[in-house]
Formats: structure tokens, sequence, C-alpha cells
């Protein structure tokens, strides 16, 4: 019903500078198993669109590590998602999505972490963005004498430059596993503190533990296929013309959008004009 | 001179060779000769291990390769991985191959406190400091609640937070304003609270959480320590000039306590901003009666409504809550409306004729209406974990004088018209939870209404069937009702099935009494009786989505005519059922299909056998005695496409629909007056439309063009003249959008529209064409300083319209904000256009009229606090 009720009718109102539009709970019904995860590390991820807007939207995010590939999704969206599933069996036909803004990326690194699977979901249960690409090597300049402790594990300090921002890495060499989050990696020690020079992104590991789970990848209902280019593309669409996007998504035309608009007033989203939203995606380049 | 050269370039020669670049290879393996996958290789230095100079991973084979540069005679190499122990061997600084030997172990982790893992519960609360997002220029709560991420507060105070309305507002826990708290929005002291809570998909029912999630986030307002006990006064002053001075004035005080809050508010005007809007409850209440007689007014045309609204506006509203015991509360709104509005009008309107001519009235209008409205609810709710119960009374009363002449065919009438409605309303809801997800909802609602009302003319236009030249009509109709229904809390699910059971119970009676002129006088009761199960059936799978409603009710009327003792019953059991289908073939198609039968309900206003003087003009009586049900049939078809990479969208959609009334209801028309007559019939219309859209978008300045087109075709009969006509017609309307966002906080939008619609009476030519365009632009911006401009345009041109068949308004208005103060100046109707004109085609009646409007005219308002 909810997927119905998001094509037939849907009031929303113009986003401010500083809004995110939520993303929809989903179906998880459907998942195989890929691999097997021997550790699992929990982050805390600090983000914001855009590093100009001082308010930040919290994550939690968890980063499954199995023998053939890791994998790196929203703890908060894969719980609302679980909820969803257990709900939709029970015949409820409304559903609690995820709260705040987690960050609607799952990655999926395999090939050694050379190749990135990507699900980014679109807010309000638009479509979901499927595609792949390549992870470059990532050049680690590591700092001398930099000590730092975290969850109690002596870090040391790296540098790299990806994807048009500085990163700025604490990783330990005592867990010597060359992961960390998004695609982040190459380091002869786990990740557990990572940030951008702007601080638009800011993970922090907060637990690091043994796991048996199996690591899954799940086919929603309302996956698109498409390229890297076409993704980033179509993400920053979904920022710059919201209500539009929104409109598109659900086919367009008159009476199926609605609009609150500053008069306080309902008007069809056609004839409404659009707010960006402030946006500037990790990989800038 | 060379000897110094020659021992400088030894130096730098020896210098470099310190630093040049080596390439470390080699092989990592386990004691009994396996490599080792993934594990870590590092350089360091022998005299500073923890300073890495470079790393690597092993591949499939153990192999790796590492480059250095050090200025050191030997190096350290680490191997290390998660299954195996860590090994070093020194080396030197040369370009070598190396294999490492390792043992296999099992790595034990350190023992660390972790922070417990956070509990994502339905409904998170967020907590917003509020000194972290104030600023000088901000008056009011709403202006602090625009800066917080994901909430947006519109001009009337309405709050969303991700994009949906938020569903309670809450100060300090209590429900002060209920369904009218944008009044509390742009009213209370950011300055008095500490913090904002977002409250993520509040159940505010306790008795279902965990049970039915809710989508929206509710507010709740933290007042800061001493705020408790202090009175707050906050005023807007403003003035301008038309063709008259205007004046819009507000002020609003609040005073809050821990167990105890209140708001009291007061705004007036005559600058046409209409102040019954923020009156208006979001409870859906609505009347369930109607006037059956009024004075005629000039129909409002269909531009924004200040700009023709000739008002002197006033309203006070008063809003008082009290905490009782652990989980209940009290709350008490009441409300006061007083609003003169004065209109004007010239206007023709004919009416096509069985023989093919036309009756044609013209009317010059010249009236005035002064409306009283008073509302006040009490309302009780206790909130606990197994049981919620909300208990509301309301009470309602609106008066409605209209006085008003008009010259119709050279005849001179003045008219008066007096409304009062009372009504009672009785809303109880409980919500009872039992073990685990089971227990019930039930929902009653009871209605008392009386709508006495009264209309006098002179002189009669009806003299054939009335005598006296003074008419005086007088009607009173009144309304029991109760509403109720329960339902289970949880939905019974076999598969992909699930079964919503349900029950209602409905009754209403009505009552309609009325006299006109002393002799013709009705007096009649209507019972309606709606009571049985309704059962959902739903089919969900990953692609179709499948529902259907089958309520199945009993469903009796019986009509009691007082003044002929007359009564008729009729019983029927009627099922209404409703068929949803839905069917994603992918993420680009997606269909959809809806049916539905439905009944029509006889109403009182209709089942009257003697004359009601309906309006100075018209006379109306029903000669078909009895009840009698009308069918509705409706299906329709969609499809839409779409494709969010290359930012195109198409949809298509047909539907058709059948009304089969049984009884048909018409006019005859003799010269500017006309009777209501009814007549039975078996004959029924059908209405066939279509439409499509499409558009598409482009990254270039965010342009984005849409389109779309309609068309719909319609066959009815219509009573005329005692005569059933059928006729048929048509109408096609083209529609398109242009979105430029040329430069940042620089906007430009542009919308027009064609519409096209004629009718045709059978054997008869057609009615001429109406054809209409309106274009619409609006340009956007801000200039440095923070001054917002907005600039806006009208076009209209209609085809029927005598004389200039186009019409032009041009508006603007800026805005500025200054310490505490806030200005807003806003010029209307900047081209002093002094009377609109628009014409229309419905059936086979067409009008024009002439309004007019509101002049030219400057208007600044000031904001600001007092105490």
């Amino acid at each position: 019903m909810k997927y119905l009720l998001s094509f037939l009718f849907l009031t929303f109102v113009i986003l401010s500078a500083h809004a995110q539009m939520g993303v929809f709970a989903e179906d998880i019904s459907r998942a195989s198993v890929i691999d097997t995860a021997h550790y699992k590390v929990t982050y805390d991820l600090h983000y914001t669109c855009h590093p100009q807007v001082t308010n930040k939207f919290e994550d939690v995010r968890t980063v499954l590590i199995g023998h053939k590939c890791v994998k790196d999704f929203s703890d908060v969206i894969f719980h609302f998602d679980s909820l969803c599933t257990a709900d939709m069996r029970r015949g409820a036909d409304t559903f609690s999505n995820p709260p705040g803004s987690p960050w609607p990326y799952e990655i999926v690194l395999t090939e050694r972490g050379r190749r990135a699977d990507i699900k980014y979901r679109l807010p309000l249960g638009m479509d979901i963005l499927n595609y792949s690409e390549n992870v470059p090597d990532m050049k680690w300049n590591f700092v001398a004498d930099s000590v730092t402790n975290i969850l109690g594990y002596e870090c040391q300090l790296a540098h790299t430059d990806f994807a048009g921002r500085h990163y700025s890495a604490w990783f330990t060499p005592e867990i010597p596993l060359p992961f960390g989050p998004y695609k982040f990696g190459g380091l002869p020690g786990l990740i557990l503190r990572l940030q951008d020079d702007e601080q638009q992104f800011v993970w922090e590991a907060t637990e690091f533990i043994f796991s048996t789970e199996p690591i899954y990848v799940y086919e929603y209902k309302n996956e698109k296929n498409c390229s890297a280019n076409e993704a980033y593309k179509t993400i920053a669409r979904s920022f710059n013309a919201p209500i539009t996007f929104h409109l598109e998504a659900i086919g367009g035309g008159k009476g199926k959008v609605f609009i609150i608009g500053k008069d306080g007033k309902t008007h069809d989203a056609t004839e409404t004009e659009d707010n960006p939203i402030p946006y500037q995606p990790l990989e800038i380049k | 001179m060379k000897k110094i050269q020659f021992v400088a370039a030894g130096i730098l020669l020896t210098f470099l060779q310190g630093f040049s670049q080596i390439t470390v290879s080699g092989r990592v393996t386990t004691a009994d000769g396996k490599s080792v996958d993934m594990a870590s290789v590092i350089v360091t230095l022998c005299n500073s291990p923890h300073n890495i100079l470079n790393s690597s991973l092993t591949d499939y084979e153990g192999n790796f390769s590492i480059s250095v540069t050090a200025d050191s005679d030997s190096l350290i190499l680490t191997a290390s991985g998660m299954e195996i122990t860590t090994a070093s061997i020194k080396i030197p600084n040369i370009s070598a191959h190396y294999d490492i030997a390792t043992q296999q172990r099992t790595t034990e982790l350190k023992e660390v406190i972790v922070k417990s893992k956070k509990i994502y519960s339905r409904g998170d609360t967020i907590n917003y400091n509020v000194s972290s997002f104030l600023s000088q220029t901000d008056q009011t709560i709403g202006d602090v609640l625009r800066k917080m991420p994901g909430i947006t507060v519109t001009d009337a105070g309405q709050i969303a937070y991700q994009g949906k309305p938020i569903k309670n507002f809450y100060i300090e826990g209590l429900d002060l304003m209920r369904s009218h708290y944008g009044i509390a929005t742009n009213s209370l002291d950011p300055s008095n609270i500490a913090t904002v809570q977002v409250l993520e998909q509040h159940q505010d029912i306790k008795a279902l959480k965990d049970l039915r999630p809710e989508e929206q986030a509710s507010i709740n307002l933290r007042l800061k320590n001493g705020v408790s006990g202090v009175f707050n006064l906050i005023a807007a002053l403003g003035g301008g000039y038309g063709d008259k001075c205007l004046w819009n004035n507000s002020a609003i005080a609040t005073y809050f306590r821990r167990n105890s809050q209140f708001l009291i508010t007061y705004k007036g005007n005559n600058t046409g901003e209409d102040l019954s809007q923020e009156l208006h409850s979001s409870d859906n209440d609505y009347y369930r009666t109607n006037n059956i007689t009024s004075a005629v007014m000039p129909s409002a045309p269909g531009i924004d409504r200040r700009f023709y609204f000739f008002n002197r506006s006033h309203n006070v509203t008063f809003n008082n809550v009290y905490r009782v015991g652990r989980s209940g509360e009290l709350g008490i709104n009441a409300a006061y409306l007083n609003d003169r509005d004065s209109r004007q009008s010239y206007s023709t309107t004919s009416n096509s004729l069985p023989d093919g001519s036309y009756n044609t009235v013209n009317e010059l209008m010249n009236g005035n209406t002064r409306i009283q409205n008073t509302y006040g609810d009490l309302t009780y709710m206790n909130n606990s974990d197994s049981i919620y119960i909300r208990e509301q009374i309301k009470f309602d009363f609106s008066t409605t004088r209209t006085d008003s002449r008009i010259t119709a065919s050279d005849d001179e009438i003045t008219q008066t018209g007096k409304s009062d409605t009372y009504r009672l309303l009785n809303r109880l809801h409980i919500t009872q939870r039992n073990s685990g997800r089971h227990g019930f909802e039930l929902t009653s609602l009871i209605n008392l209404e009386k709508r006495p009302h009264s209309l006098s003319v002179f002189p009669n236009l009806f003299p054939t069937f009335l005598s006296g030249n003074l008419l005086y009509q007088n009607v009173d109709v009144r309304n029991f009702s109760t509403e109720n229904s329960i339902v289970l809390l949880s939905a019974l699910a076999v598969g992909n099935f699930t079964f919503n059971p349900s029950a209602i119970l409905n009754y209403n009676h009505n009552s309609l009494n009325s006299l006109l002129s002393t002799s013709i006088h009705n007096d009649l009761y209507l019972d309606c009786l709606d009571t049985g199960f309704g059962i959902g059936i739903a089919y969900h799978t990953r692609r179709l989505y499948a529902s259907l409603y089958v309520p199945l009710y009993f469903r009796m009327f019986r009509l009691n005519n007082r003044s002929g003792d007359d009564t008729s019953t009729i019983n029927h059991l009627r099922p209404q059922p409703v068929l949803n289908l839905s069917y994603n073939l992918n993420s680009s198609h997606h269909f959809s299909l809806k049916a539905s039968l439905s009944y029509l309900t006889p109403s009182i206003e209709t089942l009257y056998s003697s004359y009601i003087l309906t309006s100075y003009r018209q006379l109306s009586a029903y000669d078909v005695s009895g009840l009698y049900e009308g069918m509705n049939q409706f299906c329709s078809l969609g499809y839409t496409f779409r494709n969010i990479l290359s930012i195109s969208f198409a949809g298509a959609d047909v539907s058709w629909s059948r009304q089969s009334p049984e009884v048909l209801y018409g006019s005859y028309y003799d010269g500017i007056t006309q009777r209501t007559v009814s007549r039975k019939t078996s004959e029924s219309g059908d209405v066939f439309s279509a439409a499509v859209n499409a558009g598409q978008g482009f990254d270039w300045h965010r342009l984005k063009i849409g389109v779309s087109a309609s068309y719909s075709y319609y066959n009815n009969p219509l009573l005329v003249q005692d005569e059933v006509v059928c006729y048929n017609g048509n109408s096609l309307g083209l529609n398109a959008d242009i979105n430029l966002t040329p430069f940042r906080h620089f906007n430009i939008s542009y919308k027009c529209g064609y519409f096209q619609s004629a009718a045709h009476q059978q054997g008869f030519s057609c009615i001429p064409r109406l054809y209409t365009l309106t274009n619409r632009a609006t340009i956007d911006f801000t200039i440095p300083g923070g001054i917002d401009l907005i600039a806006s345009i009208y076009h209209y041109y209609n085809n029927f319209n005598d004389g200039d068949k186009s019409f032009l308004l041009l508006n603007a208005e800026a805005r500025y904000s200054l310490r505490r103060f806030s200005f807003l100046l806003s010029l209307d109707n900047l081209l002093n256009r002094r009377s609109y004109l628009y014409s229309t085609l419905s059936a086979l009646t067409e009008s024009k009229s002439v309004y007019t409007i509101r002049p030219r005219s400057i208007l600044l308002k000031i904001r600001f606090r007092i105490l």
C-alpha cells in the first residue's frame, strides 16, 4: 500500500536549504549470500550534504569483512528494512521508515577492494540506483611519530587524496586488515577514524568484533541498473531540483504530488517552483 | 674554484645516493610453505620502528612489492595478518627479494569498552538547542524552526519535517493549539524556548505504540527555566492606501505555566486578507445541513481572493489547556470572527432551451454580507499504555446577513437573506489494546445541527404562483447524526493475502420545515440507516498489489411527508465494491486499474413537494415523490513511464464513469425566473476522459519543460422546460510550463494554459466554442542586503468576453528584516485594473461576468515585540 500511495498522492512541503528528504524502508525478503563475514566493524558517521551546511546528519555504518568481499551499509536503514519485511509478512500496509537522514549508500567491495558494487537509495521511495565502478589505488602518505588511541588500539596517521578531497585516516597496525569505510583501504591496518579536510564526512569506529554472519546482497523492488556516471548525475538532480525530481520519478502529471507553498496553501507540484538542496558529493571528481 | 665545485658535486652525489629509491619484493609464507593472502607488509626504519615508510598487501600467491626511499643503511621489513604471527626481518637498504616466514595463529581481540549500541526505536527524539539557531532578526519560533535541518515552516505557520506535515504541536508536552497550531508558530517568542524536540514517527496514541507506525513527526517546545508565569505580547502594524486607507494589524499574548497554558490572538484588516481560513479546523468537520434558500451574491472569480475581497475582518482566538493527572489533559479552544464583504458584478447567463432558443438573464448586482462565526471546543484526553480515550465536544455558531440590490431585465429587486447555524458535535475515540498486538479501535460521532434561514424579496417575480408583492421564505433544516465504526488493531494475514474486517453503524435523522408567504409550507422527515460489515482483501506480491474492499451494508431510508401525510420506505442490501490493481512491470513502467460501484443517498434537499423560494428568481419543488437511489459506476486505467536517469517521464490515463440517477432534476425558464422541475428517468449519463503528460528536464540551469493535454467527452440527459434533452460536449486542455534558474538567487517561471470547450444539444447546432488562454510569469530574486523581491504578471484571454478580451494583472512584493523588526512592502494591481471579466460554459449554460476588483494599493507592514 505504501508503494501504491507513493504513486497516487504524496504531499510534501517546499524544502529549505538545510533539509534532506528521507528514504523509505524496503522489502529485503529477496537476498543472496555472497560471503561469510569474519569481522564486523561499526562506525559512527557524521556527514553533511554540503560543507557549508553546518548541521550534520548521523548514521551508524556496519562494515562486514569477509574473505571475498567487504560490505559497508547503514545499520539504521537495515534495521527498518528488517522491520518492514517482518511487518509485511504480518499483513501490515504501512511501515516505519528510517528516521533522520542515514547515508543511503550500500557498498560491496570485491576483487580485493578494486571493484565496488554500489546501491544508492533515492529519497521518498524512488528507485534504487545499482551501479559498479573500479576503485583506484590509494597512495597513502604516512605521518611519522603520529600516535593516538582509538578503541584501545594504537593508531597511526596517514593521508591520501581521493576523488577531489584530502583525507586523514587513523589506522591501527594491531588489526592488520587493509580495510575501512566506503571504498577506503590499502593501509597496513584497519581504519578506525577517517575524515576529509572539510569534515563533511567523519567516520569513527565504535566497535570491532569477530563475526560469522553471512554477507547478503539484497534485491530491492525498484532497482535501476545504470552506469556510475548516470548515477552521479541522477543523485545530483535529486538535490538540485527535489520536487521536479520526485514528480518525474512517479511519472509526472498533475494531481499526483501536492506542495504546501510558502503561502500555506496546497499547490499542484507541476505549478510550483523548485528549491535546490545544497549538495557536494563525496567524490567531487 | 674548480676544486670547490668538485667537492660540492661530490657531496650532492653522496646525498642523492643516500635517498635513492629501492624496491623490496618478496613472498610471505607460513611455516608449512603456504602463501599468505592479504597480509600487510610494511617497511620501517631500524631506529624508529613505528614510522612506516611504505606498505603493501600480499596477493593470492603471497607476493608483495614495496618502493622505499630512506636515508638509512638498513631497514626493517615486517609482515602481519589476522591469521599469522607478526614477523620482522632486518634488510639492507638495497633493492632485493626476501621471503618472510610466519606462523599461523588465532588472533585475540582486545577487550574494549564499546559504547552501547543505539536502539532505533520507531519514534526517535531529536533535540535542537534553540540558542544555537537563534539570530537577532528572529521574532517568532517559526523563524528559528526554518533554520533547523529537515524542518520547513510555511507563512501560515504550518510545519513539515522531512517533507511531511507534522501531526501534533506540543508546548511542554501539552497540545494547546490542537489543529490551529499555526497561530502559535507565528506568535511564540523564541527567546523563551530552550529546546525544540522533533519526535520522529511519533505515535501519539500510546496504546498503538510499536503496533501502528506513524509516518508524521510531532514537535514539542521545551520552555526555558524562568519563563513559566511570564506574560508576552507581540504586535504587528500595517498601513497603506488604495482608494481608501488600508490597515492590517495583529496582537498576540501568551502565558505559560507547568500545568496550564494559554494563548490569545487578535487580527484585523481591510486589505483583502481572508481571516476565516486560519480558523478552519483540520479535523475534517463538515456541516451536515445546507442552506436551501439564500440571497444571491456575485459569484467569486477564479483569481486570488485578496484581489476581489473588499473586506473588514476581525478575529480573536483563545486557547487554553490544563494537565489532569498523570496521563490526562483538558483543553479549551474558542474563536470569534467578524467579517464584512462587499461585492459588485454584472453578469449575463444564457441557457439553451429545447426549441433551440436561448433564455438570457442580465443581472447587475451590488451586495454586502456580514458574517459572524464563533466556535468553542472542550477536549479531554487520557492516553495510557493500554487505553486511549479522547472525548471532544464542539460548539459552532455562525450567522450571515446578506443585503443586495439587483437590476435584472429592468426589474429593480432588493433581497435580504439571513442564515443562522447552530451545531453541537461530540467525538469519541477509544483504542483498547489487549495483550500483544490485539485490540480494537472504536470511533463514534454524534452531531446535532439546526439551520434556520430566510429570504425576503421585493418585488414578487412569480405572480402566477404566489400572491403579494413582498415574498418571505422561512426554512428550518435540522439534523441528528451518529456515525460509529469499529476495526481490529491488526489485520489477519494468510500468505500474501491480508484481511481487514470492519463494522459500521450510521444513522441520521433530517427534518425540513418551510413556510412561504404564509400559505405554502413543507414539513418532512428523512431517516437514513447504514449498517453492516465490510472486509478489505489485499493481495501483495513484489510487482502486483491488488485490493478489493467489499462493504455489505443494509441501507434503509424512510421519508415522512407530514404535510401530505405520506410515508415511503426503501430497504436494500447494497454491496459497494472498490477494486484497485497496481502492477510494476519494472522500475520504468507502471500500470494501474481502479473500478468502483456506489449508490447515491437521497437528500432531504431534493424531496420537498411544496414550493420553496430558493433564490429571488428561482422557485423549487420536487414533483417526483418517493425515495430514489442513483447508481455510479467508475473505471479508470493508468500507465506511467519514467526514466530518472534521462530525466524523462510520461503518463496516460483513461477513465469512464456512468451515472444513472433514476430521477432527473432541471429547470423551467420563464423570463428571468426559473422553477425547479423533476422527472423519473431511465436515462444515464456517460463521461469519458483521457489525459496524457510528458516532461523533460535538463541539467542546464535547471531547465524544466513540461506539457500535458486532457480531453473529455460527455453525453448526458438534461431536464429543461419539462423536456428531457440529450446534450453532449467536449473539452480540451493544453498546458505547458517552463522553469529556469539562470543565476543563483534568480528564478524565472512561466506557465501557459489553453482551454476550449463546446456543448451541443441534440438536433441543434453547437453553442459557440469557448476559448481561454492564460499566461503567468514570476520572477523571484534576492538583491544584496538580503532584500527579497518577487514580481508576477498574469494574463488571461477569453473569446466570450465582450470588449477587451484580455486581462493583465501585475504585482510586486519586497521583504526585509532588521534587528527585531521585519518589514513587508506589497504593491498589488500595479496596472490599476478595476474589473475582471470572465466567462464560462457549463452544460448548456453560458455565463459572462464583469467583477469589480480591488484597485492599485500599497501596504507597509511592521512586526515587533511589546512585552
